[in-house]
Order: C-alpha cells, then structure tokens, then sequence
C-alpha cells in the first residue's frame, strides 16, 4: 500500500488534471444531452433518455478502477503478457460475428452478463503492447523488417474490424504504428515515402475548387525533394517516391474529370460531407456544422443547445458530441477541449523521452498518438473535413467501450510517468 | 528512452511539430466555422425551427336582404400531423389512434388518401373531450398539431340549400384550373350555388403565419416577421327574404316540386325552393363518398334544383299565351265564342278531350281561361300558325334561361317549325301539335322560374326582368354595391292585351267557376293561373302561377308540385297560404323588402 502511495506521488500530475478536466466535460454534455431545451416541451420522445448519464458515470468508475489496477501493475507484465492480450484480443474480434448480436446490420458488440462491450476499442489497447513489445525489439534494426512485421500485427485487426465494418476504427490500427515505428528508430524519410503518395492524392482532392491548391502541392512537392536529399535514401528511392507523388498528384485531377456527375457526386458526398447533400449522411454532418457554427465564440450557454435541444442533431450524445460542446460552449469551449488533448500528447511525447525501458517509452508514445488521432479525426469528422466512419471522442463520446479503452490507455500512460526510471 | 545522442529529442520535436499542425488545423477550421461564418450558422440554425402555416381566411358571409345571416363560419379545433408520420407504425400516429380510441383502420385510410402536402388531417372538428386527450398526452405526441381553423355553417341547415350551394375542399382538377395558384391541398372551395358562383369574392385572402417549432413538431411560439394577416371573404347579400324562403320551404316539404317568388317590381328573387331540399352542413369539411352516392343517387333527386333546371309542361297556365297570341293577331277578341264545349274536339280522326269531360257550354276567351276550357283554346289554335304561337311564348320569355346569376338553368323547350321539321321530318306532323301546345302540352317545356317571371311581367309592368339572386356585395371598406333592376324585354304584348290578360286571371281566382278559388286571400285580390300538367311520367304535376296584389303587384309566385293531380287543388292552396302569410307580414310591417333596415 505505500508503496502504491509511493508510486501515485510521482504520476504525472498535469496529465492527470488534463485527463479530470475532459471527465468533467464528458459528463456534463453528455447530460446536456439528455436534457430538453428550457421552456420547450418537456419528456419529448426523441431526446435521449437521463438514464445514459448515470451509465456512463458507472463505466467512468469502472474505468478508473481498472485505470488504477493496470497502474498498480508492473510494466514488465504488460510486457510479458503481450502477445497474449493481441492474442485474446484478436479472439474477442473473431467471436464478434459468431456470438455477437447484429445490431443495425453491424457485428460490433459481445455481450457479457449485463455488459455489452465493442472488443475493437479494447482490441486497441492490446495491439498497443504488442506493438511496443514487437518495436522494442526490433529497436535500431532494418526498417523495412520492422514496417513488414508492424504490417503483419496490424493487418488481423484492421481487416476484422473492417468486416465488422468500422472503418474509423480499423484505420486506427494502421495509425497507430506510424507514430510507434518512428519512436523506434524508423527515419521519418522512411515514413513519409509511404505515405506521401496518399498526401499528395488528398491535397489536390480537397483542393479541387481552392485555386491555391496547386500551390499547396508543389511547396508540399519541393519539401519532399528537399527531405529526400537531407535524407540518406538511394538516388533510385527518391526518383521513384517523387514520381510516384507526382503521377498521383495530377493524377487525381485527371481522373476526376473523366468520372461521370452521379460518381463524382458519391465521392463528394462520402469524402466532403454535408456540403451537397443535407440528407442522408450528409445530414449529420450538415446539422454538426449547423450546430457549431451557430455556437459562434461563446457558445449559447450550456444547455441552451437549440439543434441539440431540438434534436436536428441525430448521433449527439455519440460521434457528433463535440458539435454540442461546439454548440453550447462556443469557440472557447472546443478549442479548450483540443487544448487539453494537446497537453495529453505532449505530456505523452515528455514521459516517453523521460521513460527508460524501451516496451515503457513505445506504450507512452502510443498511448498518446491514440488520444491523438481520436481526437483529431472525431474533431474534423463533425467539422465536416474528414469523411464520416465513425471514431469516438475520449472520454466525451457516450459509450462503454470507449470510456474503458480510453481510461485503460490514460492508467498506462500514467502508470509509465510514475515508473519512468525502472529499467 | 536510451537513444543515441539527441536523436530521440529530435524525433520528440517532429512529433510535436506535427501534432501542434493537425490541431491548429483543426483550430482553423473551428475559427472559420464558428467566428467568420457564424452568421450564416446561425440563419441556418434559426431556419430549421420556423416554419411557415397558412392562415384560411373565414369565408364571406352570405344574408338575406335584410341582413339575416344564412351562410358563416365556426372556429373549430383542428387535429393535424406532420404528413412524415402519417404512416402506419409511426408511434405518433399509433398513440394517437390508442388515446381517441379510432378505429385504425379507418385513420389510416383517411391519412393514405389525404392530399395535403405538409400536414395531414387526422380530425376537422375536435370536440372538447379530444382536445382535453390530446392536450394531455401532448409530448407523447410530437409533430402532431391543435389548431383553429374556420369552417363554413350554413344557419338554417337545408334553408335555401340549392341557392346557397356548399362548399367543399380542393382538389387536383381545382389547384390545375387556378392559374394564380391560390389554393393548396385543404383549401375549401365553393362547388354550387352562390358559394361557387361568387368564389372568388367569398374566398377571401389567405394570410400566412411564422412559427418557431420545438423538436417535438410543437409551436412554442410566434414570429412577426413575415407573418401575415388573413383577410375576411366578401359579405354577400342576398335577394332572399329568409321567412318567405323558410315558409316556401314549409309548405313543400314532403312533396316533389319547387316554388319561386319573385318581386314584381325588380325581378327580385324573394324566395326559391326546391324540394326535397339537402343540408349543405353535411357538405362541409368533406361528405363520405357514400352519403354523397346516396343524395346523388336517390330517385327523388334532392341535390337538384327543380325550381330552375327542372323542365315540366306548362299545363294550362300557358293558354295565357295562346290567348295572346289569338288577341296580338287579330284572330279573336275577348268576346269570341266558339262551338260549344262538348267536352272533347275532333281534328281530322283525331279525338281532343277537354279536362272537363261534361263540357263547358259556349263561352267567351275570359270565361274559356277562368274555367281553363281545353276546347275553346283548340278551336283558337285553328286560326294560328304555329310560327305565331311560338313568337308570343317566346316574348313572354319561354323557351331561354332567365339569366339569373346561378348557373345551369335550363332553357325549356319551345317548338318551333323546324323543331318539328327536325324532329318528325318536314311531312311527319301535322297540325294537332299546334292543339297540344295551345293548352300547354305537348312538346312544351318551362321551368318554375319562367313561369314566376312570364307572370311578373303580365302583372307588372308588360316586361320581363332579368331575375336576381344577389343584391349586394358588401366590400368591409367601401359601400354596398348594389344591382339595378335591369329589363330584358321590349313589351311583352300590347296594354289592352295585357288589361284582358290581367282581368282573366282574377277571374280565374275570383269567379264562383273559377280553378284557382283555393288561392284566394282575404282583403287581397290574387290573379292566378291553375294547370294541370300532363306529362309520361306518371300522375298530373299541378301548377298554379299568381301573382297580387291584381291591382298594384308586389310578388309573382309560380309553384308545381310533382305527380300530384290538379293543380287547383294541390297547387292553389300553397300559393294561396304563402300570399297569405306575405301580406299578414306586409300588414303588421314585418319587413321583408327593405334590404338592410334590421341592420347587418
């Protein structure tokens, strides 16, 4: 027990206030979510029911319960125990679509007593220690061996969770390595020559009506060159990396204009949401926009939400719940909320430089990419820039799994600050 | 993390580099949606909870002449739901069917056949124990609506029903044919009768009202901005006096026929009726298909109005023009005798029977219209053509409508030559059609209406007036505007024929022999005509035309009941009784003329 003392002492005190303050926010729009607006009717039938309130302050307890378990543990466990967890992990996965219940045409939930859980959040975190354990060893090592094998524990994962379909959170798990494998000594040349390709495709698809865009890419082209030549790559290496981004950079606009209105039109309404089309899926996303926008700077004041209050906004105690801080809190609110995710990163990026075994600085750094990405990808899903699949927002988002992946990744991120200098 | 040299601390600031882009991305964006088009937001956000409802104007109200209201309307609670929940499942729908206790089936039909775009219609008239329900459970009922809409009330139930018309709500064909685009699915529209005929007056504007709406499809409240006030339709005043109408109504009632009053001076309509009449209420907010068929289909035809599309043969009452025809050419004079009445008259191997199968004995023109003698007027069409006897009827405005403002008068029928040439070919007739005609059979065909008018015009003045239904239109703000009397005719027949004409038809009611002794009134000299009308379909239809006082005329009134024998005996003591009740009225100075004296 004081030795448990011991270790709380010298936890991370600044990521835990982050961690309390996005609870607090959590929970208090997640009631406002239940609540009608005031001086409307009351007991409308499609507001969400005050019942979801107290559920999710009972996963919260059970998070940090397990939080503080998995805090109490000794790194060398998770580490240990590993490939174990991916293993049980990837079993959960699988039993999904042969003892799950099909709800709304997707296998996502197993059912565990009065529990229902959605194994591909947990799933996250045991591909974390995998791939720490995985990266841990391969530290220093040949690059393209290290990026086969995070390829090959990542793949499992991702195509179950594809199938269930959740393709936000089957990305995740590609993400995830990104950070993870330069952490480990990938070079970031390495990295970006797989993945400028799909940036250089991104910048002219986005940019398609902004007459900058071109701009935007041959600075993005000119910085790639530059990289390639401060880089140690083979003269072969960047011809081919550049050509390649130079074929898919005008290619796209290419073969934009060769698809016919109605394609184009499907691939506008998947990749920019809520612009062309207000029904549909675009309908969320237009009413998210709606929502924040009209919060303006100061927001309409918590629980003066009217598109939440008059419930133009259908998933908002779910994914679109950062419009309702939008909404509600204003601009101040929802740059507050990104704020306190930064901290968490940076804190992360901090404990992993401090941590000294090698699984223990991976953990921190994926841990943080994981508050990362989510946050990053939720925020510009309900903002109308990134297509809409689907990712929870840590510890805001209603919902059991989410809250427990998130509170067992914060337990580890601040179960390695406290135990930076083991070895 | 062991790392070599300050590798690792370099790498920690790339990573920072990048995340602190996303989030200023991000940012950026949060700053461009919230900040720079907030505005926008905001009119977006605001738009999704207005919602825009019409406003029905109330329907103008129709009077009589005196300012009686006939026709206005009811503000009546109105139950609607949003037309997306219309369908069966929706648990609105469902609930609401549960708390009123519908038969389900029944709703659902109705909401499948509603033409209404935005909202549906579950009930026209709320009664207040629905409304306490549905009040009550109101936020278990989202998108479902209690509103107040006018609805069209017709005072005195089936008074006046065929001249008021009833109103319905639009349809396709209705919102097609409206090039400006007036009506929308729900509107009520006038169908018959004044409410058709003066639509477009009647009607109204429609204003329109700006509502914010809650997330349950509620009103919580008002915009004034963009709202619009409704404006009332015209108030029409019509010719009619309502107890003349009442008591022509009450003297038909049970019979088939119809009844038409006119004032003498002005061709006034002072009452019409036709029986048996309908109650033009039931029409409004919607008839079931079925009552409908069964008003439609039944045989003694209520939706009909006899007293200007239905078609008889004049009967006796026509030998007025024969007489005229006899007098204006010159072939006879009120002292002609014929061979004596024997009670029928041979044409070639033909036999024309007289009513009175004795006989009459010889008389003279006025004595052969007092008694209505057949065979004196098939000795005087002897000496006619029958060109002459069609001119006259056509000058006593026979055989074309009147002109009243209703529509679907029916012209009647008068037989000329070539209508016969037509109609046998030019050697298939002979001249005892000229017979039939000249005692009102035949061929003939008038309406009530002709007749009252023809008698009006040989009382009054020797002209026909245009008849009216409507007196005045009343525009809130500007004066009445009100309808001159208006001729339609040169003189029907000169004055002595006229005078003769005249003093016949006292006789007619006066004289001890005379067929219309059932139609006389005390203090009050009536002229009248019995008939007794022939026709293929069954039993006489009985006529009687009058019109009084003789010396200075007020009111024709011309008055058939259907298949019921001698127009003497049936006919007479109707118009009899209503003359009664006219001048009783006339005497305690009941008004029943002066348009607007007992105010609006």
């Amino acid at each position: 027990m004081r030795r448990y003392l011991q270790l709380l002492s010298r936890m991370d005190l600044t990521t835990l206030g982050a961690w309390a303050a996005l609870v607090v926010i959590g929970l208090a729009t997640v009631y406002s979510c239940t609540q009608p607006l005031p001086g409307g009717a009351e007991g409308v039938h499609r507001m969400v029911g005050v019942g979801i309130f107290y559920n999710q302050i009972l996963w919260l307890i059970l998070g940090v319960a397990m939080a503080a378990v998995i805090f109490a543990l000794p790194l060398r466990f998770f580490e240990t125990f590993a490939f174990l967890f991916y293993g049980l992990a990837i079993v959960a996965l699988i039993a999904v679509f042969l003892y799950g219940p099909q709800r709304a045409g997707t296998h996502r939930w197993l059912s565990l007593g009065p529990l229902s859980l959605q194994p591909s959040e947990l799933a996250k975190v045991a591909f974390l220690f995998a791939l720490a354990r995985f990266l841990a060893v391969r530290r220093g090592k040949g690059a393209l061996f290290t990026v086969a094998g995070v390829l090959l524990l990542a793949l499992p994962p991702f195509l179950l969770v594809l199938k269930e379909p959740d393709l936000g959170t089957a990305l995740m798990f590609l993400a995830l390595g990104v950070p993870m494998m330069y952490w480990s000594g990938v070079r970031a040349s390495f990295l970006l020559a797989l993945v400028s390709p799909l940036i250089s495709a991104l910048i002219m698809f986005y940019g398609q009506e902004v007459l900058l865009s071109n701009w935007v890419w041959a600075i993005y082209i000119i910085v790639l060159l530059v990289t390639m030549f401060t880089s140690r790559l083979y003269m072969l290496q960047s011809v081919i990396l550049v050509g390649v981004n130079l074929a898919t950079g005008l290619g796209v606009p290419l073969l934009w204009a060769k698809l016919k209105p109605y394609q184009q039109e499907r691939i506008l309404t998947f990749f920019k949401p809520g612009e062309t089309d207000h029904l549909g899926t675009g309908y969320q996303v237009y009413q998210s926009k709606v929502a924040i926008g009209s919060g303006g700077l100061l927001g309409k004041g918590y629980l003066h939400g009217t598109q939440k209050g008059l419930a133009f906004l259908p998933e908002r105690h779910t994914d679109f719940i950062f419009s309702v801080v939008g909404e509600e809190l204003g601009l101040w609110g929802a740059l507050l909320v990104l704020a306190l995710f930064s901290v968490i990163f940076y804190r992360a990026v901090k404990i992993a430089l401090q941590a000294k075994r090698s699984f223990a600085s991976l953990v921190a750094i994926g841990a943080g990419s994981y508050f990362f990405f989510q946050s990053v990808v939720n925020v510009s899903i309900t903002l109308g820039l990134l297509p809409v699949t689907g990712l929870p927002l840590p510890f805001i988002t209603y919902g059991g799994s989410s809250m427990l992946a998130s509170c067992l990744m914060m337990g580890m991120l601040l179960n390695v600050s406290a135990r930076w200098s083991e070895v | 993390m062991v790392s070599d040299g300050g590798g690792m601390e370099s790498r920690a600031r790339l990573l920072l580099l990048v995340q602190f882009l996303a989030y200023a991305m991000v940012a950026l964006s949060l700053i461009s949606t919230q900040v720079i088009r907030r505005d926008y937001y905001t009119g977006l956000a605001l738009r999704n909870r207005q919602v825009t409802q019409r406003i029905r104007a109330p329907r103008g109200i129709i009077a009589d002449r005196n300012g009686v209201v006939l026709a206005d309307n009811v503000y009546q609670a109105r139950l609607t739901i949003a037309s997306s929940r219309a369908h069966p499942g929706d648990p609105a729908l469902e609930k609401l069917i549960e708390l009123l206790g519908f038969d389900r089936d029944v709703i659902l039909q109705r909401v499948a056949a509603s033409s209404e775009s935005d909202r549906v219609t579950i009930l026209r008239h709320a009664d207040p124990k629905q409304i306490a329900v549905v009040e009550e459970h109101f936020s278990m009922l989202p998108d479902v609506q209690l509103d107040v809409q006018p609805r069209r009330r017709y005072h005195f139930g089936s008074l006046a029903a065929h001249l008021l018309g009833y109103v319905g709500e639009v349809n396709a064909q209705d919102m097609e044919n409206d090039p400006t685009g007036f009506y929308q699915p729900g509107d009520v529209i006038g169908r018959s009768g004044v409410e058709g005929l003066a639509e477009e007056q009647l009607r109204g504007v429609h204003g329109r009202r700006v509502v914010e709406v809650n997330v349950a499809g509620h009103v919580v409240g008002e915009v004034p901005k963009g709202s619009r006030q409704a404006v009332r339709g015209v108030k029409i005043y019509l010719t009619l006096s309502q107890p003349l109408q009442a008591k022509l109504e009450s003297l038909l009632e049970g019979k088939r026929g119809a009844g038409v009053v006119l004032e003498v001076s002005t061709g006034d309509v002072l009452a019409m009726a036709s029986a048996p009449t309908f109650d033009p209420n039931e029409f409004t907010g919607g008839i079931s298909a079925d009552r409908y068929a069964e008003l439609r289909d039944d045989p003694a035809t209520p939706l009909f109005n006899r007293a200007l599309r239905g078609t008889y043969p004049p009967g006796s009452p026509y030998k007025l023009i024969t007489a005229a025809a006899g007098l204006e050419t010159g072939k006879v004079t009120p002292s002609t005798r014929f061979a004596a009445c024997t009670g029928s008259y041979r044409l070639g191997n033909r036999i024309f029977r007289c009513w009175k199968a004795s006989g009459h004995g010889t008389l003279d023109l006025m004595g052969a219209i007092a008694q209505s003698c057949d065979v004196y007027f098939y000795q005087l069409a002897e000496l006619l053509t029958i060109d002459e006897l069609d001119h006259t009827a056509t000058r006593f405005g026979l055989g074309r409508p009147t002109g009243i403002e209703l529509s679907g008068e029916a012209s009647g029928l008068v037989p000329d030559k070539a209508y016969y040439d037509r109609r046998f070919g030019p050697r298939g007739w002979t001249r005892g059609v000229l017979l039939n005609n000249a005692i009102g059979q035949g061929e003939l065909l008038v309406t009530p209406l002709q007749m009252a008018r023809t008698f009006a015009g040989i009382g009054g003045d020797g002209h026909l007036y245009r008849p009216h239904l409507i007196l005045a239109r009343d525009y809130a703000s500007r004066a009445i505007e009100k309808r001159q009397p208006r001729r339609v005719s040169d003189a029907m027949a000169s004055t002595s024929t006229l005078e003769f004409l005249r003093k016949a038809l006292v006789a007619v009611v006066g004289w001890q022999e005379g067929t219309g002794g059932l139609a006389r009134v005390e203090g009050v000299t009536v002229a009248g005509k019995t008939g007794t009308a022939q026709n293929p379909r069954g039993e006489d239809h009985a006529w009687f035309v009058a019109y009084a006082p003789a010396e200075r005329p007020e009111i024709a009134v011309a008055v058939i009941v259907e298949n019921a024998g001698h127009g003497g005996e049936i006919a007479a003591p109707i118009v009899g009784e209503l003359l009664r009740t006219y001048f009783h009225w006339q005497k305690e100075q009941v008004s029943l003329l002066q348009p607007g004296r007992s105010g609006r």
